[in-house]
């Protein structure tokens, strides 16, 4: 999930809300979701670019120690 | 032999990273098939209750055992060393389905289109931890 996807459903929930579909409490409930998805997102991509980072680091030392 | 070095120095900084950048990537925890098991059953509850809606009964039982799973998630990667992503996104995935327990506790049956807004939510931020704790380094 990225944050185009966020902006998607907070569109989607606002929709619901504004047609009576979910309560007050309901949308209140989504929309904190989608703070908490966010920090989600954030936090999952700089994980990724740490795993990324890795195996680059362990990659260049295989090369630098077959050589040596 | 001198050129690989120049290459290696070369890569690492033109990506501009601090000395601490550096250590963390690499003294990264890696990959447990303990925290992978774990949000793999987060995400599974989340989509099964999905196809229980109409049952606002049967989804609070089964946000029960998801609520459960994702404390033990946190739980799980609190004390392993070199975890700290793997413990923030865990500890947000468990404040999700808190969230989403209180509502079914709070009196009133949630609606059934609240029902699938949120397990969706839930099902994909559970997918995307699942994604890159199943990525860590081997």
């Amino acid at each position: 999930m990225n944050l185009d996807d966020i902006q998607q459903m907070y569109e989607s929930y606002t929709l619901m809300y504004n047609r009576g579909e979910i309560s007050a409490a309901e949308y209140k409930d989504l929309l904190e979701g989608i703070e908490i998805s966010k920090v989600i997102a954030e936090d999952a991509i700089e994980l990724e670019y740490k795993e990324q980072l890795n195996t680059i680091i362990r990659t260049a030392i295989g090369v630098v120690a077959a050589v040596a | 032999m001198n050129h690989l070095k120049n290459l290696l120095l070369a890569l690492l900084l033109s990506s501009s990273l601090t000395g601490c950048a550096l250590w963390d990537a690499y003294f990264m925890a890696g990959y447990d098939s303990g925290e992978y098991t774990l949000v793999t059953k987060v995400r599974t509850e989340a989509e099964y209750a999905l196809e229980k809606c109409s049952s606002p009964t049967e989804v609070r039982a089964i946000i029960d055992v998801m609520y459960f799973e994702a404390n033990t998630l946190h739980n799980y990667t609190q004390h392993i060393p070199n975890n700290e992503d793997a413990k923030k996104l865990a500890k947000n995935l468990k404040e999700l389905v808190y969230k989403t327990r209180e509502l079914y506790y709070n009196g009133k049956d949630p609606s059934e289109a609240y029902c699938k807004a949120k397990l969706t939510l839930v099902a994909k931020n559970a997918e995307n931890v699942q994604k890159v704790l199943g990525s860590k380094p081997r």
